[in-house]
C-alpha cells in the first residue's frame, strides 16, 4: 500500500478516537495536519487523475471532509463548516460514478440547507434545493429542512420551535437552537 | 489550405444526381456563391443570409445531394472532402462511386475557402441530426470544432456559431452534456479573445443552457454575472438568453426581475417558435403568482397554448381562490408535469401564497372573525390549529398583507376598514408603473430597429459633400473678387 496512504489512515484513526472522545482540541490540530496530506493526492478534486489507488483515496477524504463538517457544528464555527462543506461537495456530485454513495450524505446535505436557513440566505437554500433528486427529497433529513423553511415562510413559528423535538440527526440541535433564536428574536 | 491550391474541383457534379434532385442542389449552389462572395468581400451579412436560406432546404436534404454538393465545393480527393464525405451514411455507395467516376475529368479551379469547408461541416451535421444519427453527428461535431478552433476569420463566426449550436444539440441529445462543458468554456474564451460578440453570446447561452439542464444555478449565476455583455446580434440568442435569466432569477428569489426578463423572452420570441413561448410563459404564470398577481384569463387562452398551460390554469385557480385543499389536489393530479417542467420546487413555495390569498380573503369577508375559525377555513391540518393561525396571521400582518389587528385575550382577528382606495395614492401609483412601462417598451422597440450598415453615414456626406463644394465655390468668388478690388 502507498506509504502517503497509510499515513493519512493511521492519522484519521487518531483523529477518530478524539473525536469520540470529544477531544475537540486535538481533532482541530490533526484535521488541518491530514488536510494539508489530502493535497498530496493526485486522484482529488479538481484533478481527478485515475490512479491506481483512487477509489479508497476518494473515500478516506470524503469520510475526512464528512467528519470535519461534524466537528465545526461541534466546535459551533459557522463559518469553517462553510468552508468544509464545500471542499465536500464535489465528492458528492463530480465523484458520485466513482465511488459508493456515503450514507453520511443525507444528513450532512440536510445539515447545510438548516445552516442557509439559520443565516437567512433563502436564495441559496432554494438554489441548494434545486440540485436534489425527489429520492433525496423524501429523505427525513431533508424533508425536515423543507418542511421548517416552509413554515418559517408561513410564519406557523410555534410548528418552528416544535420541531426541536424531531430532529432526525443529533448535530441538528445546534442549528435549530440558532433558529429558535432567531424566531423568538422576530416574534418579539 | 494551401495545399488545397493544387487540388481541382469537378467541373460538374454528375448528372444523375442533379437530375433527381435538380432544385435542391441549385439552390445549394447558390448559397455557395452567396458565401463566396461575402467571404471575399468581407461581409457578415450575405452570410447571415446563407444560412437562413440553408433552414429552409433542411427538409429537402439527401445523402446523395450532400454528396453532390461536397463534390461541387470540395476538391474530392482532397484531405478535407474526404474527411467530410466519411461522415455521410453509407447506403448509397453506388451513387457515391458515380460521383467520383465523374469528377475523373477535371478541370483546374481555385482553391476552396475556408468559409466553404465549414459551411460544408454544418451542411453534413444538419442533415445526420435531422437522420437522427447521434452518434455519427457527435464525431462531425467534434471534427469540425477541432477545425473552428484553428480558423480566425470574422467572415467564418455567423457559421460557427450555427456549428457550436448543433454540437451541443447533439450531445444534449445523446444525453451527454456535462462532457462537452469543459470544451464550451474553452470556445467561450476564444471567442473572447477574438473579438467575436456572436460565438460569445451562443457560447453563453449554450453554456447556461448546460448548467440548468443539471440544475447548477449557482454555476450558472456566477458564469452569467461574469461574462461580458454587449449590445444583443441576434434576437433568438437574446431570447433564450432572457429565459435562462428568468430561470435564475426566479429560483435566487428575485421574483420581479425574473418576471420582467421571462416576459421579454416570451414577447421577443418569434411567433413560431411555440415551444419556447410555451415555456416562457409557464414560468412567467408561476412567478407572477410567487409574486402575488393572478395573471389573467387571456394569458391561458392563447392560440396553440391553451392545452399546455392547463395545469397551470387550474393552480392558478386554485391560488386565487385560496383553497388549500384544491391546491393540493390540483398539485398532485398534474405532478407529472410539474416534474418534467422542473417547475415543481417552485409550487411547492407558491403554498405560502395560497394561505395569503386565504387570509386576505378572509380578512375583507369578516370585520371580526375567531382564530379557530380562521384555522377552520384555511384548512390548515396541524395538531395545533389556533396557534398555527394566530402565528400566521401575525406574519401576515407584519409584512402588511392583510390590513387587522389581532385580539390575544379573545383569540379574534379584527379587520380594519377599508378605506376609499381612490383617496389614497394608489391609483397614481399604478399609473405610474402602467405609463414607465409603455415608455420603457417604446424606447426598447426604437433601440431595436435595424439600419443597414453606413447608408445613413454616407447619405450624409453626400450632403456635406455638396455643402462644402459649395462653400468653396464661394470662396473662390470671393477671393477672386477680392482681387479685382484689389486691381
Amino acid at each position: 500500500m502507498d506509504p502517503k496512504l497509510t499515513e493519512v489512515s493511521q492519522l484519521f484513526e487518531r483523529f477518530k478516537a478524539a473525536f469520540v472522545r470529544k477531544d475537540f482540541d486535538t481533532c482541530t490540530n490533526l484535521l488541518s495536519q491530514l488536510k494539508v496530506l489530502l493535497t498530496g493526492f493526485r486522484s482529488l478534486p479538481p484533478l481527478f487523475e485515475d490512479t491506481p489507488n483512487a477509489v479508497h483515496e476518494l473515500t478516506i477524504a470524503r469520510d475526512i471532509y464528512e467528519h470535519a463538517v461534524v466537528l465545526s457544528v461541534k466546535i459551533e464555527d459557522q463559518d469553517a463548516f462553510e468552508r468544509d462543506f464545500f471542499q465536500l461537495k464535489p465528492y458528492y456530485t463530480d465523484a458520485r460514478n466513482r465511488i459508493p454513495p456515503s450514507p453520511q450524505e443525507y444528513p450532512i446535505l440536510g445539515l447545510n440547507l438548516l445552516r442557509l436557513l439559520v443565516q437567512n440566505r433563502i436564495a441559496e437554500f432554494h438554489t441548494e434545493l434545486e440540485l436534489l433528486s425527489s429520492t433525496a427529497l423524501e429523505n427525513p433529513c431533508i424533508k425536515h429542512a423543507v418542511e421548517l423553511e416552509q413554515s418559517f415562510m408561513e410564519g406557523a413559528y410555534n410548528r418552528v420551535l416544535s420541531a426541536r423535538q424531531t430532529v432526525p440527526h443529533e448535530t441538528y440541535v445546534y442549528f435549530m437552537d440558532l433558529l429558535a433564536k432567531t424566531v423568538r428574536y422576530g416574534y418579539s | 489550405m494551401t495545399q488545397d491550391v493544387a487540388m481541382k474541383e469537378p467541373q460538374a457534379p454528375s448528372n444523375s444526381v442533379s437530375s433527381s434532385s435538380p432544385s435542391t442542389l441549385h439552390h445549394l449552389k447558390e448559397i455557395v456563391s452567396l458565401i463566396e462572395t461575402g467571404a471575399y468581400a468581407r461581409e457578415v451579412r450575405r452570410i447571415v443570409r446563407a444560412v437562413r436560406l440553408t433552414m429552409a432546404l433542411r427538409r429537402k436534404l439527401k445523402s446523395s445531394v450532400i454528396s453532390a454538393f461536397l463534390n461541387f465545393t470540395l476538391s474530392p480527393g482532397s484531405e478535407v472532402h474526404t474527411r467530410i464525405s466519411s461522415y455521410l451514411p453509407k447506403d448509397d455507395e453506388h451513387e457515391m462511386d458515380v460521383d467520383t467516376a465523374t469528377s475523373a475529368t477535371q478541370a483546374p479551379v481555385k482553391h476552396s475557402l475556408p468559409e466553404l469547408e465549414i459551411y460544408s461541416y454544418l451542411l453534413v451535421l444538419i442533415f445526420l441530426i435531422d437522420q437522427k444519427k447521434y452518434n455519427e453527428a457527435k464525431v462531425c461535431a467534434s471534427a469540425s470544432i477541432a477545425r473552428l478552433k484553428n480558423l480566425n476569420r470574422r467572415t467564418i463566426d455567423v457559421l460557427a456559431s450555427r456549428l457550436y449550436f448543433y454540437y451541443s444539440l447533439t450531445y444534449e441529445l445523446t444525453g451527454e452534456l456535462a462532457e462537452i462543458r469543459g470544451t464550451l468554456l474553452a470556445l467561450h474564451r476564444i471567442a473572447t479573445l477574438r473579438h467575436d460578440e456572436l460565438g460569445q453570446e451562443t457560447l453563453l447561452n449554450l453554456l447556461l443552457r448546460n448548467y440548468l439542464h443539471y440544475n447548477l444555478y449557482d454555476q450558472a449565476e456566477k458564469l452569467r454575472s461574469k461574462a461580458p455583455r454587449f449590445e444583443a446580434h441576434s434576437n433568438q440568442q437574446f431570447c433564450r438568453y432572457l429565459f435562462y435569466l428568468g430561470k435564475i432569477r426566479t429560483i435566487q428569489l428575485e421574483y420581479t426581475d425574473a418576471k420582467e426578463s421571462l416576459l421579454q423572452a416570451a414577447r421577443k420570441a418569434p411567433i413560431a417558435a411555440l415551444g419556447f413561448r410555451v415555456q416562457c410563459i409557464k414560468w412567467a404564470i408561476i412567478v407572477r403568482l410567487l409574486l402575488g398577481e393572478i395573471p389573467e384569463r387571456t394569458v391561458f387562452m392563447q392560440k396553440g397554448m391553451e392545452k399546455a398551460l392547463r395545469p397551470y390554469f387550474e393552480l392558478t385557480n386554485a391560488v386565487r381562490i385560496g383553497d388549500l385543499e384544491l391546491f393540493r389536489s390540483v398539485a398532485d393530479k398534474f405532478s407529472n408535469t410539474f416534474n418534467s417542467d422542473r417547475t415543481h420546487n417552485l409550487i411547492v413555495r407558491l403554498r405560502h401564497n395560497v394561505i395569503r390569498t386565504g387570509l386576505r380573503n378572509i380578512s375583507i369577508s369578516y370585520s371580526r372573525i375567531s382564530l379557530a375559525d380562521v384555522a377552520k377555513k384555511l384548512r390548515l391540518d396541524s395538531p395545533n390549529p389556533v396557534a398555527d393561525a394566530e402565528s400566521i396571521v401575525s406574519k401576515a400582518i407584519r409584512d402588511g398583507a392583510i390590513d387587522a389587528t389581532l385580539d390575544h385575550k379573545n383569540g379574534w382577528m379584527v379587520s380594519k376598514e377599508t378605506g376609499d382606495i381612490y383617496s389614497t395614492n394608489e391609483p397614481q401609483t399604478a399609473f405610474d408603473t402602467r405609463i414607465a412601462f409603455c415608455l420603457n417598451l417604446h424606447n426598447e422597440a426604437v433601440r431595436a430597429l435595424r439600419f443597414p450598415p453606413n447608408s445613413h453615414k454616407e447619405k450624409e456626406s453626400a450632403e456635406k459633400r455638396r455643402e462644402r463644394q459649395q462653400q468653396e465655390q464661394e470662396l473662390a468668388k470671393h477671393i477672386a473678387e477680392e482681387d479685382d478690388d484689389d486691381f
